[in-house]
Order: C-alpha cells, then sequence, then structure tokens
C-alpha cells in the first residue's frame, strides 16, 4: 500500500544542510497495524507527515497504492488524501468553533457527500463510538478522552484505508490510553483499517505488528510481530 | 458547505464580541459616511437633470476681452434670442431671462414677496416645466398674463381654482394667472415663484429689442439633438459681432447639463467649478471605505494566529485552498452586509440632520433599482476589499507548522500590518490638516479687512413710495436717535451689478479698453456703508454737490491717476467731478482681488435704501422703529430688510459647506482609525499579556511597560507624518491655489496634526494598556 524509497529531509541551518530524515524505505501493505518509536527529534512526526502528504521530503519517492504520489499534481494528492487518509493528532485540533456533531461531519462536507447522506454516516458513528449525548457539544466542554475520540470518529467518518495517529495518548490517562489502543486494534481488525501510529510508549506501540524505531531520522531498527489470533 | 461556512462565521462574529462590534461600527461608520456623501453627491449631478430635454439646452454666454482681461459673462443683447431662432434652424427656440427679481403679489388681502422672472414668451418651449393647471404652451401669449408654481398659488388663493384669477404686481399692473406649474425643483439651476412675460409693448422692452449693446438679460436656447456646437458657436459670435458696436465678443454655448457643476470661468475658459467638490468627496467616500476597510483586514489578520489552528486543521481534513478563500470571504461578505444594514439604518436616522447641515433635501429610496446596484456593488465591494487580505493570509499557512503549535506570525508577518496602520496614520495626518486648513483660509477670509463695515447696517429694499419720501424718511429715522447715517444705493453693498466700460478723462491713454464696476449712490454713502476715505471727501447733502463721483482706490491705480480729486470725468453725456477716494471695499468675491469701482451720486431713484445704526444699538430694537417709519411712508409694500453682514456671509456658504463636510467626514474618519487601532492595540496586548506578566515580575514599572507597548506604534507614526506631509502640502497648496486671497501654509500646520495623530494614538495605545500593565503578574502567567 505505501512505498517510501530513498525519503531525506533536510533543512539548512546556517549554510548546512541539517539532516531530519535520511534515506527511509519503508513498506506498509494494507491492513496494517504499525507503530514508529524513537527519541524526542528524531522525526518520528516529520515521517508521519510525509506519508499523510501534508509535508514533503526534500528526496525519494513515495508510492501510494500503485500512485506515484510525487507525480501528482497538487490537486489530484489532495483528492488522493482526502478519500483514503484520516488523522488524528495528540492535541485533538478539534475546530472550537463547532459541535461534536459538526466537527465530525466536516470531512465530508470537503468531499462533496450529500446531506442526508452526510445525516446519516454521522449519526451512524455517533451511535458507533456512543457519543449521541455530546453531539451537540463544543470541544471545551469535553474531557481531553472524550475530544480524542471525537478526533478519531472524525478521522474515520469519511471511512479512510489509512489512519495516521501522531501521539494519540499523549495527552492521556494510562486508562483513558488503553481505551484508545483498543479501539484502534479493533478498527484495524474489524474494518481493515490500516495504522500507523507514532507513540512514546512501549506498551502502546506493541498494538501494532511491526514498530520501526527511528534514530536521528534513519530507521534504526524494526522489529517483527506475528499476527495476534483474533 | 455553504452553510457550514455562515455558521462558523455567525459563531465567530458572536463569540468575539469586541472584535466584531469594533470592526462592525468601523465598516457601518465608514458606510454610512459613503451612502451620505454619494447621495449629495448624486444630487449634485442631477441638477437641471429634471428637463427631458436637458441634454439640447443651452446658455448663450459671452467672452469679452478688454485689455487681455477676459471678463465671461451671461448677460446676452436682448434681441439675441430673436435673432438666433431666426438665423439657424439648428435652434429650435430661444427665450430670455432677466435673472428674476423680488415683486409683491397682492390679492385682496394677501400680500406676498415672491421671485420673479420677466421671461420672453418662448420660455416654456426652451424649459419644461411641470404643469399643474391651465397649459404652458400659451401661458405667457399676453402681456398681463402670469405663470405661478403651486406654492405660491396656494399663499395668495388657498384652495380656490387660481386660473383666471387677476393678481396685482408691485402695486401698479394686474397679471391674469394662466398657469400654475409644480414648484421648482431645489435642484434647478434656474429658480422662480413666478413667470411674467416682458411687455413687448413697454418703452423698455421697445428700446432693448434693437440694443446690442447694453446687457440686462440672459438667454437660452434649445437645439435639435445632434447639432455640431462647435460650429454654432462661430456663427453666433459672427452674427451677434456684426449687430451694434462691431466688438469682437466671442459667443459660446454653455450645455444645461454643465450649469452646476462647471461654472467657473477664468480668462475665457471654464475652470470646472462645483465639480471639483463632487470629485473631492466622492475621493473621501473611497478613502472612509477603504479606512473602514484596513480596519477589518488589520484586525482580522491580528486575530489569525487564533484562527489559524482552525484553518491548520481544515487543511487536514481535506480542505483546498479554494474552500478556505470562500469561507473567509464569506465572512467578510456577512460583516460587510450587517454593516450595511446597519448605515441604512443610520442614514434614516441622520439624514434629517445631515439635510439640515448641507441645505438640501436628500432622500434615500431604497426601491431605486440604481440604489439597489449600488447597494450590492457597495456590499460585494466592501466584502471583497475588507476580506481580502485575510482570506489570502489565512489560507496561505502550512498546516504542518501550525498544528505543531510552534506557529509564530513572526516578524515579517506583521509587515503588512504595519502598512496598513502608517496609511491609517497618514491619511489621518492628512485629514486633520485638511480641517485645519479649511477652517484658517475661511477665518482668514472672513476676517479680512473689507474697507468699510458690514456690522450693524441694514438693508432696506426700496419703492416708488419710498423714493418719493426718501427725506422725510431719512430725517425721521436720524430723529429717532438710533440711526447714524441713511444713504440710498442701486445695487447692493455685497454685490456689484453693472460693469461698465470706464469713463473718459483728460490724458486717457489712447486704447485704454477700461472695464469697470459702477453703482449710483445717494448722499452720505461712505458715512454709512463705514467706508474709509484716502482722499477728498463723502458726498454732501448741499445744493452745489450734484454730478459728483467718487473712485476706489483700485479705479485710480487702474486708471493711472496721479491726483485725482478734482478731476473730470465724462461718462455717457454727463461730467462728473471726482471729490473722494474711497479705500478698497470687497463687495463681490472675498477671495478675489478688488475691482476698479466708481460710484456716482444720485439722489432720485434707487433700489436700496442703506441704514447706519450707531453702535450699541440693539438691532431689534432700532427695527421697529425703522419698520414703523417705513409702514408709514411705503404703506403698499411689507417691511422687508437684511443686515449686510448676514448677505456678506452668505458668499461663505459653498466654503462653509465644505468646512463642514471636511471637519465631519475628517472626523469620522479619524474615528474609524481609532477604533481600528484601538482594537489592534488590545491583540498586540492580549498576545503580551504574559510578557508583560514576566516582566513585571521582573520589576518592570508601569511607566516602563507603557512605553514597551507604545514604542512600537510611535514609530509607525512619525514613518506616517514622513509619508504625508509632502502629499499633504501638495493637496493643500493646489486647493489654496484656487484663491487668490489665502493663508499660507506653514509648518505649523503639519507639526500640529502630528502631534494630533501622535498625542490620540498615545491615549488609545495607554487607555488599553494600561489594564494589562496594571494586571497582577499572578493572574496572566497562571493562565498560561
Ligand atoms: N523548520 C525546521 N527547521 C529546522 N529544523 C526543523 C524544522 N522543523 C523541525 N525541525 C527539526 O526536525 C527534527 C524532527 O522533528 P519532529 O517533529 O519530526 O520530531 P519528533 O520525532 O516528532 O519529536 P517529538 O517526539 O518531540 O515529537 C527536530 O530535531 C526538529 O528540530
Ligand atoms: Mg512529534
Amino acid at each position: 500500500m505505501i512505498q517510501l524509497q530513498h525519503i531525506s529531509k533536510w533543512y539548512n541551518v546556517g549554510g548546512k544542510p541539517t539532516f531530519i530524515l535520511k534515506d527511509i524505505n519503508i513498506k506498509i501493505t494494507e491492513g496494517e497495524f504499525v507503530s514508529i518509536m524513537g527519541p524526542s527529534g528524531s522525526g518520528k512526526t516529520t515521517l508521519l507527515n510525509i506519508i499523510g502528504m501534508l509535508d514533503l521530503p526534500s528526496e525519494g519517492s513515495y508510492q501510494f497504492f500503485d500512485q506515484a504520489v510525487y507525480d501528482l499534481r497538487e490537486k489530484h494528492r489532495t483528492e488522493l488524501y482526502k478519500k483514503n487518509i484520516g488523522f488524528i493528532f495528540q492535541a485533538y485540533h478539534l475546530i472550537d468553533e463547532l459541535t461534536v456533531y459538526e466537527n465530525i461531519e466536516t470531512p465530508l462536507l470537503y468531499q462533496d457527500v450529500k446531506s442526508s447522506e452526510r445525516k446519516a454516516m454521522v449519526s451512524d458513528m455517533l451511535d458507533k463510538f456512543n457519543i449521541v449525548g455530546k453531539k451537540d457539544l463544543f470541544p471545551s466542554q469535553l474531557s481531553g478522552g472524550q475530544q480524542q475520540l471525537v478526533g478519531i470518529v472524525r478521522a474515520l467518518i469519511a471511512k479512510p484505508k489509512l489512519l495516521l495517529a501522531d501521539e494519540p495518548t499523549g495527552n492521556l490517562n494510562s486508562k483513558q490510553g488503553e481505551e484508545i489502543m483498543d479501539l484502534f486494534q479493533k478498527i484495524n481488525e474489524e474494518e481493515g483499517v490500516t495504522i500507523v501510529q507514532v507513540t512514546h510508549s512501549e506498551k502502546n506501540a506493541d498494538y501494532g505488528h511491526r514498530i520501526i524505531n527511528l534514530l536521528d531520522g534513519r530507521v534504526e531498527s524494526i522489529s517483527e510481530k506475528p499476527l495476534k489470533q483474533v | 458547505m455553504f452553510k457550514s461556512y455562515l455558521k462558523i462565521a455567525w459563531r465567530n462574529i458572536w463569540r468575539n464580541k469586541a472584535f466584531s462590534i469594533t470592526n462592525l461600527s468601523g465598516l457601518t461608520i465608514g458606510m454610512t459616511c459613503t451612502m451620505l456623501i454619494l447621495l449629495w453627491v448624486q444630487d449634485e449631478l442631477n441638477w437641471d437633470k429634471f428637463h427631458p430635454d436637458h441634454q439640447d439646452i443651452y446658455q448663450v454666454m459671452v467672452n469679452r476681452d478688454f485689455n487681455g482681461e477676459v471678463n465671461t459673462d451671461k448677460s446676452v443683447p436682448f434681441p439675441l434670442a430673436e435673432e438666433l431662432k431666426r438665423n439657424f434652424p439648428q435652434v429650435k427656440n430661444a427665450t430670455t431671462d432677466n435673472y428674476g427679481s423680488d415683486i409683491i403679489l397682492k390679492y385682496n388681502e394677501t400680500i406676498i414677496k415672491r421671485r420673479a422672472l420677466n421671461v420672453s414668451q418662448e420660455y416654456n418651449d426652451v424649459f419644461q416645466w411641470k404643469v399643474v393647471k391651465g397649459s404652458a404652451a400659451r401661458a405667457l401669449a399676453n402681456p398681463e398674463d402670469i405663470i405661478l408654481t403651486a406654492s405660491t398659488a396656494r399663499s395668495l388663493f388657498g384652495d380656490a381654482d387660481p386660473l383666471g384669477k387677476v393678481v396685482r404686481v408691485d402695486n401698479h399692473s394686474d397679471y391674469t394667472v394662466s398657469a400654475v406649474v409644480e414648484d421648482v425643483p431645489a435642484n434647478s439651476s434656474i429658480q422662480f415663484n413666478a413667470l411674467l412675460p416682458f411687455n413687448p409693448s413697454s418703452d423698455f422692452v421697445k428700446q432693448a429689442s434693437t440694443d446690442w449693446v447694453n446687457c440686462f438679460s440672459q438667454t437660452f436656447i434649445k437645439l435639435q439633438p445632434g447639432t455640431d456646437v462647435t460650429a454654432l458657436n462661430k456663427q453666433i459670435s459672427v452674427l451677434a459681432n456684426s449687430r451694434g458696436e462691431k466688438k469682437n465678443f466671442v459667443y459660446f454655448l454653455h450645455p444645461m447639463d454643465k450649469w452646476r457643476l462647471y461654472s467657473d470661468f477664468k480668462h475665457g475658459v471654464n475652470t470646472g467649478g462645483m465639480i471639483s467638490y463632487v470629485k473631492l468627496f466622492t475621493v473621501i467616500a473611497i478613502i472612509i471605505l477603504l479606512i473602514a476597510c484596513v480596519n477589518f483586514m488589520n484586525l482580522s489578520t491580528a486575530k489569525s494566529e487564533k484562527r489559524a489552528k482552525e484553518v491548520g486543521i481544515r487543511k487536514t481534513l481535506g480542505s483546498e485552498r479554494k474552500q478556505l478563500l470562500l469561507q473567509f470571504y464569506s465572512e467578510s461578505m456577512i460583516f460587510s452586509f450587517i454593516a450595511f444594514l446597519l448605515s441604512v439604518g443610520a442614514v434614516f436616522l441622520l439624514l434629517p440632520l445631515f439635510n439640515s447641515m448641507i441645505n438640501k433635501q436628500l432622500h434615500l429610496d431604497i426601491l431605486d433599482p440604481l440604489f439597489i446596484l449600488l447597494a450590492i456593488m457597495l456590499i460585494v465591494v466592501t466584502g471583497l476589499v475588507a476580506g481580502s487580505y485575510p482570506a489570502l493570509y489565512l489560507s496561505s499557512f502550512n498546516p504542518v507548522k501550525v498544528l505543531k503549535g510552534t506557529f509564530l506570525a513572526g516578524k515579517n508577518a506583521s509587515i503588512p500590518r504595519k502598512v496598513l496602520v502608517v496609511l491609517q496614520f497618514s491619511i489621518s495626518v492628512l485629514l486633520i490638516s485638511s480641517t485645519i486648513l479649511v477652517y484658517q483660509q475661511i477665518q482668514h477670509v472672513k476676517g479680512r479687512d473689507l474697507g468699510y463695515n458690514p456690522n450693524n447696517l441694514i438693508s432696506i429694499p426700496s419703492s416708488d413710495d419710498a423714493n418719493k419720501n426718501a427725506e422725510v424718511i431719512r430725517n425721521e429715522l436720524i430723529q429717532t436717535g438710533l440711526v447714524s447715517a441713511v444713504t440710498r444705493t442701486s445695487s447692493p453693498v455685497t454685490d456689484i451689478w453693472n460693469y461698465t466700460p470706464a469713463p473718459n478723462w483728460k490724458g486717457k491713454p489712447q486704447n485704454a479698453d477700461l472695464i469697470m464696476s459702477a453703482m449710483r449712490s445717494d448722499i452720505d454713502f461712505g458715512k454709512t456703508v463705514g467706508a474709509r476715505m484716502i482722499q477728498g471727501r463723502d458726498f454732501m447733502n448741499t445744493p452745489g454737490d450734484t454730478s459728483v463721483m467718487l473712485l476706489n482706490k483700485e479705479a485710480v491705480s487702474i486708471m493711472q491717476l496721479k491726483d485725482p480729486i478734482g478731476m473730470e470725468m465724462q461718462y455717457g453725456n454727463r461730467k462728473y467731478t471726482v471729490v473722494g477716494i474711497t479705500d478698497n471695499i470687497v463687495m463681490t468675491s472675498p477671495y478675489a482681488p478688488v475691482k476698479p469701482m466708481m460710484v456716482l451720486l444720485e439722489r432720485r431713484g434707487s433700489a436700496f435704501f442703506l441704514v447706519r445704526l450707531k453702535d450699541g444699538v440693539q438691532p431689534q430694537q432700532a427695527l421697529s422703529h425703522i419698520e414703523t417709519i417705513f409702514k408709514k411712508y411705503n404703506p403698499q409694500y411689507p417691511f422687508d430688510f437684511s443686515f449686510v453682514d448676514q448677505q456678506f456671509n452668505q458668499k461663505f456658504v459653498t466654503e462653509d459647506l465644505i468646512g463642514k463636510l471636511t471637519n465631519l467626514f475628517a472626523g469620522l474618519a479619524i474615528f474609524i482609525c481609532c477604533l481600528g487601532l484601538s482594537g489592534l492595540t488590545a491583540f498586540t496586548i492580549e498576545k503580551r499579556f504574559k510578557e508583560i506578566g514576566i516582566r513585571k515580575v521582573l520589576g518592570a514599572s508601569i511607566r516602563q511597560l507603557l512605553f514597551l507597548i507604545s514604542k512600537e506604534f510611535l514609530y509607525l507614526v512619525l514613518l506616517a507624518a514622513l509619508i504625508s506631509i509632502p502629499v499633504t502640502w501638495w493637496i493643500l497648496h493646489n486647493w489654496l491655489e484656487g484663491y487668490e486671497y489665502r493663508v499660507t501654509i506653514t509648518i505649523w500646520l503639519f507639526a500640529g496634526s502630528c502631534a494630533g495623530v501622535l498625542l490620540l494614538t498615545m491615549v488609545i495605545v495607554w487607555l488599553n494598556s494600561l489594564r494589562a500593565a496594571l494586571a497582577n503578574p499572578v493572574n496572566s502567567l497562571r493562565s498560561e
């Protein structure tokens, strides 16, 4: 599904290039659950943003399904991204001015989904994740865990094939974190959504089938795990 | 999608009330000003347009060259109209009038004074006054016909049918009402309450019909559509110059569409007129709207850090830049629309006030298709301009950077905002300077030495009866003990009615073709008007004092007389002796140099009584005595009077109006700038709240904190001053060029207005920052 080849990214600091990512080669197949780990500043977020097409590398190629991403024009790339990728952030990043319902609905607006269809989809999700009662509240009226739940629902609403999560539990306590991780696992197993998450916690990383360890912008090691039995 | 934009826009407006109110009031004031100005402009542009054929109507005017000084005049020979119609097929109709005068209309016991025009029969063939009763076409066929306006007819006859009623005019002749026309619109160059035909069998008209030299009337013509006016101008000049004194005058047609706005002539060339103010205020309207838009841009982008996150999230959720642009534009459109609705309300509320201020009858017709079109344009343009920068700026945010949380606008991000603030400051300096200068100029001219004393001087129109009894009236007035001198003049002191070639004297250069103003006056001219005598004496009440004249200083200088007193002047078929030289008396434009003038002693008929009150006499008290005396000796006329100083002040109507308008709109524009500045400081301070708290903990005093915050704005004001001073100087210098009698621009004007802007800025910044500076740092630091 995802194939990164010779991805490098650098910034010019004081005339000298400083590498943030260096010659990254990764392959992720559909249905996988991958965790990315590494010390602070090792380039995890940058890598995730590149996979998520929010950021461009300085060098390298990126194959998404059978599309060469960097050969596409901006418009098509956005199209590809809109249809296939959902994002979850450590800081939730809900729109403060919108209610829970409207936050969840927003990605559908950008995909020109019809109003009636939107309604059905959002209600369905609210039901599924048990947050119907909260749909008219604003983000500031929710707890951190609830906000992240809304963030996840929002990321899933458009039925993405790939879910990218940057420290999704970073701002939550361990119990809330565990709930979110269980949810990820469920989504991955039941719906076949490919998940790439960045995390600092070993325990959370273990939910993944594979752990990619970054150090100073390089892939230091990849630890494979056998598929868990359902 | 659009619904979602509206929703979020609405919530943003609601959530940030202070921000929204600042933005909305700025835009509302801006739009209100713009609408008021445009209403005024529209009214000015619509003058005389109510005549369906306005494009084909012209006034015949003439440039007369006297020794190189070209005088543009509306007075043309009386027989010209007839001749034009007879000779040129392009001329559909031609007519004349006598500029009008006040007449007394009497019906039964009702006596009223109204403005009347004596006109030739074809008047209504050229102009199309709306007829209420009767038919205008034949209404002036008989010399005893009179046309009245509706309100005049109502004053005379009440609700009775005016047609066929006989009214007595000026106590000597009877006229029959032949038609009633609607009241002349306020935006008509020609104004009257009654139209009377010239009487073709009267001696005066008979004589005038062949007189190609003396001109007392103006001529209007209606052309066939598509006539070549330039060619016709030449033909008219040839025709008119072939009669009378065979001069080389240049006749030309001045189109009706230009009467109101292009009425000024200099050296025989049209130099515009009111149009420059129409343009000026259109520009001011645009500037005010622009300032309001700049406010919106500044405040919206200042707030942008708060919205950066929203932009970032939307982008990660799949929004394209286009969609974000649309979102932000729809927000500014909503602001623009709400502001528009508010300002329509404001215009309705303020219009009566505005009307009384500018002495007009403007009204807003919201169902007028033109208004609707303009309104939509106003809303869209304002929305687009105000929204452009915020939309482009906000939608350009990089989501990765923004969401990383390390997004900082940085130094460069605030540069456009600073540019806009500098622009606002510059405009403020310009506006303040202009307001001060306009005021200075008006005061300067009002304070000009007029050469006489217009205060406590009363002018009373004369009549046949009053002239007969002039001597008795004078004596009784003096006997009241309230009056120090009385004279009579052929024209008001505040105007010149008669320009004439200079008299002949011994030693006059051969081809000296001098033109000067002439007026006739009774004895005590100098004493009554308070004219300073430079040489010689006033007209005296002695039997020997006949055939004498006064000259003014300018006349002596232009005639190059060395020892004028006692000189003989041949004027017409009479000889006059120069007995006195007065200082230059400002009679016409207070902005122009005084023209050469002669005053001839005339002891019989005159148009006005001038009454000089003693110093310290209360005018009201004196007037009741004066009225009694005039009622006694002039019983057929209602007593009427005016104060000469008030007459004189009429000359400042335009400048006073311009002064008032600049004050008003400059004030409002500056207010909008202040609003914006206030909002901007509030944001700056909000952003620096934590920094201020930290500095305070570290021991900064409130004064140091205030300075820290205001420093940024100080630089901007200084920069604005540097930019705007040359521009302002250039604009004001050009404006003053239009006045021959004018103030000079001094450095203090700029120093004053810059200081004003600086002071205003500091007050606003300090008021806003005091809260932050006084706040307990513990609170501001804990909130992080
Ligand atoms: N604009 C930039 N210019 C220069 N260096 C940058 C820039 N943006 C990021 N970096 C550097 O790139 C490196 C990788 O950043 P990144 O956010 O990917 O790290 P991370 O692994 O996600 O760290 P963390 O665990 O703290 O979130 C960091 O060392 C950072 O200093
Ligand atoms: Mg990171």
